[in-house]
């Protein structure tokens, strides 16, 4: 692959550092990608090879290209950091990856950092950045670098994504909805258009891989800007899992220039939300949802898995009736077959719901949610070969050759039960 | 657990910042930790609550101290990165159970020092000596992320201290080191500050220190220095070295952060083979180079008969550097050599392997021969080694419940 071409356009109203990039292993056509704002921060933009870097190098890891030219030098730190998270995601996915080499034109250098520290966030109006700003505000002085200045709200990862189609005025509606929280916090809100995620049209790489690298490729955008940027832990640390940001990952998207931080990952789900609704903007603006935008609607659809998640969080502490941002005020058992819990951060949050529903008089919602999570729990086991079934599971495969398994799938046959 | 009494107390050429422990729950005599160092450094050692609250709280949830409350003011960010650390120790240990955090003068955030500077510990191992060369090699000397300190330390080695104090043959071999390290300090252009503490000795036993302690006690030296540097590094053992738990490890260790220090592992991108090269390649560290735990050694810095001496020195044979260092008593490595070293567990059998090309390419078959058989035997064992049926699940009830007595004592009596 190589990135090159790199320029600052204007592009209507907005600013625009842009950068062509060109497969070379594989056969697809060349990709201009770019990042904009609007003019207030333009000065701000900065054309920096590391956000183009950060970019691209995901879906060049995982489209095999052996390397990566780029015009411009590129921070030692970042490349090492790099280097780690290809090693530890081909670990995680797939060990028969190569890492592509980075060469740079210029070579290995690295940039100062800021004179003057300042930190920036994204926000996105999920209840991970908003009680990362809330948390933010409550423990440091506005005067000091670790307080947030800047947030950055980007179009093109979640709404404008591709094939989503223009959304630009929903993005307005959100962007709107958050005026109040931002001068609340005392803040600016930075808008951020890119098209990064045309590099990976499937959309395969960004939940497991991608989006906490293309998030720190934004912060790269505005290295004349801040000095640290802060993402938003979307697990917390006792339910990890693979996932695309990570508290493990995240730190080595730093550069010398610029460094990256995973926050919030001391938190629960519940505690974040009970910080988020204790926050009367925060809560008159939360946005979760992914499904079902549509311009001057509500910013949440209200049925979709992550808004039913949120709701059962702001229900559990008794104040769902204030959440505007959500059309529905009411839950039933029966709206819960959306959830679906599927790794052990979900489950830590499901558990920590039924407590607090059995706590409020919802018992017809937490043993809902304690059957979901039974299910897992046994899926779970079952797949990882655990418990007295899993020792006779492994007993039967053994020294039966599957004799067990195989009679009892027979039984379950013929009781007209699926195996 | 109390932590009371933080003070900066002169000694001879230097400074001492101490802490007195009062443990609540658990029935341990009230205990002094100190952070002492000598020379232009010591003024910069300051009684920091986060430095005490790092080197308390990990021994404080193994003895189920229901709480740590300490004297002053911590940062809040050093507050949440435990939260965190705890979180993933606690998914490690199950049985360990978080202690609350109660500072006298609530949560004030730290500001980082300007302008900045970096410092590292040095153990003069190769995965700190690695990264001080990658340091070099990557950032000119002034620029803000360049080395400027290293934390030399004694008391962090089970035999630096006995039951009344510093062990004084210990103290000696530490100044010796100290000693050879200045040529290396020269070069690098380095300030070799030997630090001396007890913090590794409040931990409930050697398993705690090297599976959940160790990342906390060296953050807490740091923190003792806050005023003189704004980052830490703790150079790595590698992403193949990383298999949980351990006492500093690459998730955890960042999360001994606080708003005016960061605490980082440096190196993980290498792997020990890389590392050792780069090692190989700067003389002055190969002068010096010590993957030895034995101290009472007078003719060379190495034991070279135990299996850290024999996987650094097999390594660098492949390389063709161990002819050049004088740090092991001997400069050749044998087939019979690679026939002993210990391969107990996968990485070692992987760090061994890596140097089969490299023989190969030295002309050196027989060696090259010797390792595939070494690695070879390892596997074989691997194999006959029962992970599965009823053999395996006794194995997991004891590795899970009885923290793996019986299997030990099986091994004891083969």
């Amino acid at each position: 692959m190589r990135i090159t071409n790199l320029a600052r356009e204007q592009h209507g109203e907005r600013a625009r550092v842009a950068a062509d990039v060109v497969w070379e292993t594989i056969d697809r056509p060349t990709s201009r990608i770019h990042f904009e704002t609007i003019e207030p921060f333009a000065p701000d933009l900065a054309l920096d090879p590391h956000a183009f870097l950060l970019a691209a190098i995901v879906p060049a890891f995982r489209a095999g290209e052996a390397r990566i030219a780029i015009d411009g030098a590129v921070c030692p730190r970042l490349r090492n950091g790099l280097e780690t998270v290809m090693q530890v995601l081909a670990q995680w996915y797939d060990s028969v990856r190569t890492l592509p080499k980075i060469e740079p034109r210029d070579g290995f250098r690295p940039p100062m950092p800021c004179p003057r520290p300042r930190t920036g966030m994204f926000l996105s109006g999920g209840v991970d950045s908003l009680a990362m700003l809330r948390c933010n505000r409550l423990d440091y002085p506005m005067d000091h670098p670790g307080s947030v200045r800047d947030c950055f709200f980007v179009y093109g990862f979640d709404i404008g994504m591709p094939g989503a189609g223009d959304q630009t005025s929903f993005f307005e509606q959100a962007r709107r909805s958050l005026l109040p929280v931002i001068q609340d916090a005392g803040a600016e809100l930075i808008p951020v258009y890119t098209n990064l995620r045309i590099l990976d049209p499937e959309g395969s790489a960004w939940p497991d891989e991608w989006f906490g690298i293309a998030t720190a490729s934004v912060a790269h955008a505005f290295s004349g800007r801040i000095s640290s940027a802060l993402i938003a832990a979307s697990l917390d640390i006792k339910g990890l899992v693979p996932v695309g940001s990570h508290p493990f990952l995240d730190q080595y998207f730093s550069s010398a220039g610029l460094q990256i931080i995973h926050d919030g990952a001391h938190m629960s789900r519940l505690q974040k939300i009970r910080l988020v609704a204790d926050w009367a903007p925060a809560l008159k603006s939360v946005r979760v949802c992914w499904a079902g935008v549509k311009v001057g609607g509500p910013l949440n659809c209200g049925q979709c898995r992550k808004c039913m998640r949120t709701m059962l969080g702001f229900l559990a502490i008794g104040k769902l009736d204030q959440a505007e941002t959500f059309p529905v005020r009411q839950i039933t058992p029966t709206m819960l077959h959306v959830i679906h819990i599927d790794n052990a951060h979900l489950l830590g949050f499901s558990n920590q719901l039924i407590e607090n529903l059995r706590a409020i008089g919802r018992q017809d919602l937490a043993d809902g949610l304690a059957k979901l999570n039974d299910a897992y729990v046994r899926r779970s086991r079952w797949e990882k070969d655990l418990g007295w079934r899993g020792a006779l599971r492994r007993f039967d495969k053994k020294y039966l050759g599957g004799c067990l398994i195989r009679a009892s799938r027979v039984v379950d046959r013929l009781a007209g039960r699926s195996a | 657990m109390r932590i009371v009494d933080l003070r900066k107390v002169a000694r001879p050429g230097g400074a001492r910042v101490a802490a007195t422990v009062i443990w609540e729950e658990c029935d341990r005599p009230t205990q002094e930790v100190y952070v002492e160092c000598r020379g232009p450094a010591a003024e910069d050692l300051a009684p920091n609550p986060d430095a005490f609250l790092l080197a308390c709280v990990m021994p404080a949830m193994e003895y189920r101290e229901r709480r740590v409350q300490i004297e002053g003011t911590i940062c809040p960010e050093l507050r949440n990165g435990l939260g965190g650390a705890f979180g993933v120790i606690c998914d490690w240990f199950p049985e360990n159970k978080r202690p609350t955090i109660e500072a006298s003068g609530g949560v004030r955030p730290t500001v980082p020092r300007t302008p900045s500077r970096v410092a590292s510990f040095m153990s003069a191992g190769i995965d700190a000596l690695a990264t001080l060369r990658c340091n070099r090699l990557d950032y000119p000397l002034d620029h803000p992320a360049s080395i400027q300190d290293c934390f030399f330390l004694f008391g962090f080695n089970t035999y630096d201290f006995s039951a009344s104090g510093p062990v004084a043959e210990r103290l000696d071999d530490f100044e010796r080191r100290v000693a050879r390290m200045e040529n290396l300090a020269r070069e690098a252009r380095i300030n070799l500050i030997p630090v001396y503490t007890n913090v590794r000795f409040i931990a409930k036993d050697f398993d705690s220190w090297n599976r959940r302690g160790m990342g906390a006690g060296l953050a807490s030296v740091a923190h003792a220095f806050s005023a003189r540097i704004s980052r830490a590094l703790i150079g790595s053992s590698g992403l193949q070295g990383v298999s949980p738990p351990s006492g500093t490890h690459p998730l955890v260790d960042p999360n001994y952060s606080s708003a005016g220090l960061e605490i980082r592992q440096d190196g993980l991108w290498l792997s020990r083979l890389e590392k050792t090269a780069i090692v190989g390649d700067w003389d002055a560290a190969l002068a010096i180079v010590q993957c030895c735990q034995q101290h009472e050694l007078h003719d060379t810095i190495n034991c070279g008969r135990c299996n850290k001496c024999f996987r650094t020195m097999i390594q660098l044979a492949a390389l063709g550097k161990l002819e050049k260092t004088h740090t092991f008593p001997s400069r050749a490595v044998t087939p019979e050599m690679i026939h002993q070293a210990e391969v107990s567990k996968k990485i070692d059998a992987t760090y061994l392997e890596q140097t089969v090309e490299l023989f190969m390419s030295v002309n050196r078959p027989d060696l090259a021969q010797a390792v595939r058989d070494r690695v070879a035997r390892y596997r074989e064992r691997e194999k006959q080694v029962p992970r599965r049926g009823w053999w395996g699940a006794v194995k997991q009830c004891d590795s899970r419940w009885t923290g793996g007595i019986l299997t030990r004592l099986v091994r004891r009596l083969r």
